[in-house]
């Protein structure tokens, strides 16, 4: 049975994105997988001895976030799974994808600095076919709402 | 990689510095009577490992080293029938010839020790002194721009030291910068064993949920006030700051903190900028604050309590008024609050209880006995760094926690960071850098104690909103050192007390100001909501020149008015 899949990392700029996954959702009548992605290279530069601490806390701090996403998400009628993993969100991305055989990807256009880029419309496009290529998953776009 | 980290230390901690020893020539005609002097430089530091050589009639009669403080003693020759010469020479010094005098001939010849006035040796830039400075320069912007992890950076400049050393002193002499037994003089162990202990008892605390719970505790207690909740959060970080460190309290506190204020429904960024700028503050009030003040407390032997007495009632008035500052510019977010989920209070209360209560007990005794000691530990001569290391094994004997994930917590890489930093420091010291910037600074301040207190603080929180404040902290101690000599009224060590404030609330000046700012900015970017370089400059200069100022005026009050 095909899914969708919605990485989400909190914040108002990844509202647009869950909406258009719910939207999505409700269309097709498909169930819905939240991903947060755990990534600790923020630590690389400043601190060596603290990881598991973080990891830990960083582990519940993407907990809270799905758990949010869920609950909107069954406020509307949609059943949604959460999944935390944790390294490049890309790659644990693509990886849940092909784990689920999942239909539809949505992403979303954030300003990630986190990874080191800033999500351009052109990034955004190239990453879409990567996944698409890799996964034969659909991808979506959320539309741009409002900043922050 | 553990194991190889582990090793390094060792290594370093097992070669005993080879501080030059006296080596006495062997003298072809009997000795007389010592000669004794001391040798220092331009900014009145004494020059040890200098070799000091007696030449009678043109011929060598003995030979010896100055040592750490400076003074050398030397034989004189027995028979006295020939011009003395003494001679001194030490690499980045010229060299200095000093006749002896009828006078002193006639006091040798009575059986008295002369005691040669001081001796100043004057420095001499030579190619090493270009290279060690690009070298220094060349770390600090690496470690700036994150081209290379700031470990990374201080072993290349470590090892370039080294090499030029080593390798280009054979194609011209005057390369030479510092070989290895002489770098070893550099390495602050004190430094380096109390960050270490300190680190074990923070990897012990960590785990137990402390920071959590006291968060949720704050959310409780403020009942959904959130003018009230902004306060409590900022005391919470700042004691963590002053006690443990502040990228580790920033490091428990923020997730929490996030979550906390996503359950709120509002901005996370509304109690996460002041608590940052509030840890970076707070550290200041403590000897293990900050390894700014560990650095300094090392360096200039000052105490736990002198940080206490000297630095904690302008860091509370600083704080206070950053509480203000905050309040009022978040106060649009802080009017907000939507309705609270109580499923998600629920998750968060799960998540936010103590985990393991009977290790924070222990940790809270130990802790207690550390602050004993620290606090009362001058008395006996009782170094920190052995508090440390003994509430640390205390600590580990009693919990028996796993020795190898205890190992791990250990940031082993901050600690090798030091030891080669030490070095690298050490190298401009060596060929006279230091003493050029200390000269530069002293023109400029004159004998004026305030004008080179407000220099010295305000100097340092500027450059630390762009410079690494761990290397220009360390930099800068031994330019301290010769202004404190120098300066009518500093002699209370004030300047010290100068630059740990710049050194530390300047890194609110600017996101890469301080570890902290960055690993906060970090997991809030992990959680939807990033603080640009621009976004924290905007609130954090201001809150820079708030805190830096009310430090300054805590500082000339204390120093200059109450002292």
């Amino acid at each position: 049975m095909s899914s969708i899949v919605c990485a989400v990392r909190g914040g108002p700029e990844s509202e647009n994105t869950i909406k258009t996954a719910l939207s999505l959702a409700r269309e097709k009548g498909l169930p819905l997988h939240f991903l947060y992605v755990v990534n600790l290279d923020f630590l690389s530069n400043v601190t060596g001895g603290h990881v598991q601490t973080v990891s830990k806390e960083m582990r519940e701090l993407g907990k809270f976030i799905l758990e949010m996403a869920v609950t909107q998400a069954e406020e509307v009628g949609v059943q949604a799974i959460s999944h935390i993993r944790q390294g490049k969100v890309h790659l644990q991305l693509i990886n849940l994808c092909q784990e689920l055989r999942t239909g539809y990807v949505v992403l979303g256009k954030t300003r990630q600095r986190g990874e080191g880029l800033r999500q351009p419309r052109r990034f955004v496009r190239t990453y879409g076919e990567t996944i698409k290529a890799e996964t034969g998953a659909e991808v979506v776009v959320a539309s741009e709402g409002d900043e922050a | 990689m553990m194991a190889f980290f582990v090793s390094l230390i060792m290594l370093f901690i097992s070669i005993s510095p080879s501080v030059a020893q006296a080596n006495d020539a062997k003298p072809h005609l009997s000795k007389g009577v010592p000669i004794v002097g001391v040798l220092k430089d331009a900014q009145n530091q004494p020059v040890s490992r200098a070799t000091v050589t007696l030449y009678k009639a043109s011929k060598m009669f003995a030979r010896t080293t100055s040592q750490p403080n400076g003074s050398f003693t030397i034989p004189s020759p027995a028979e006295l029938d020939g011009q003395l010469i003494l001679d001194f020479s030490r690499r980045h010094f010229q060299m200095q010839k000093l006749t002896l005098g009828q006078d002193v001939l006639d006091q040798l010849r009575t059986g008295c020790v002369v005691e040669l006035p001081e001796i100043i040796l004057k420095r001499q830039v030579t190619a090493g002194f270009w290279v060690a400075t690009l070298i220094f320069v060349l770390v600090l912007v690496l470690i700036a721009t994150g081209w290379l992890h700031n470990t990374l950076a201080s072993l290349f400049g470590m090892s370039l030291i080294f090499a030029v050393t080593y390798i280009g002193s054979l194609i011209h002499p005057t390369l030479y910068i510092l070989n290895f037994a002489e770098a070893l003089n550099y390495l602050d162990w004190n430094v380096i064993f109390l960050i270490m202990g300190m680190m074990m008892v923070i990897a012990i605390v960590e785990n137990t949920g402390i920071f959590q719970w006291l968060a949720f505790a704050a959310y409780k207690i403020s009942a959904g006030r959130l003018w009230l909740l902004l306060p409590i959060l900022v005391i919470i970080t700042s004691v963590g700051s002053a006690i443990l460190d502040n990228v580790t309290t920033m490091l428990l506190m923020t997730p929490i903190t996030v979550r906390i204020a996503l359950t709120l429904r509002i901005n996370p960024l509304a109690f996460l900028i002041p608590a940052v700028m509030a840890s970076n503050v707070a550290g200041v009030s403590t000897l293990v604050g900050t390894p700014t003040n560990i650095l300094i407390g090392s360096f200039a032997d000052i105490s736990f309590n002198d940080f206490l007495i000297n630095q904690t009632p302008g860091v509370l008035i600083a704080i206070l008024c950053l509480v203000i500052y905050t309040e009022i510019i978040y106060r649009k977010d802080l009017k907000k609050s939507g309705k609270t989920s109580p499923a998600l209070v629920e998750k968060l209360a799960e998540t936010a209880k103590i985990t393991q209560p009977g290790n924070l007990k222990k940790a809270g005794w130990v802790g207690l006995g550390m602050l004993i000691l620290f606090v009362f530990g001058e008395h006996i001569h009782l170094v920190p760094s052995v508090t440390a290391l003994m509430g640390a094994t205390a600590l580990l004997v009693w919990i028996r926690p796993d020795i190898e994930e205890m190992i791990e917590a250990v940031d082993w890489t901050t600690l090798v960071f030091f030891i080669a930093l030490f070095i690298v420091v050490g190298s401009i010291q060596e060929v006279g850098l230091i003493s050029l910037i200390a000269d530069f600074v002293a023109g400029l301040v004159g004998d004026n104690l305030i004008l080179a207190m407000v220099v010295i603080i305000w100097m340092s929180a500027l450059l630390s909103t762009v410079i690494a404040n761990i290397p220009f902290t360390a930099a800068m101690l031994p330019v301290i050192a010769y202004l404190t000599a120098t300066i009518p009224g500093a002699d209370t060590k004030v300047l010290y007390f100068c630059l740990s404030v710049g050194a530390a609330m300047g890194g609110n000046g600017s996101l890469i100001g301080a570890s902290a700012n960055m690993v906060t900015a970090g997991i809030s970017e992990r959680a939807g909501y990033p603080i640009t370089y621009l976004y924290f400059l905007k609130k954090g200069m201001p809150a820079l020149f708030i805190t830096v100022g009310i430090s300054t005026l805590w500082l000339l009050f204390r120093f200059l008015v109450l002292n």
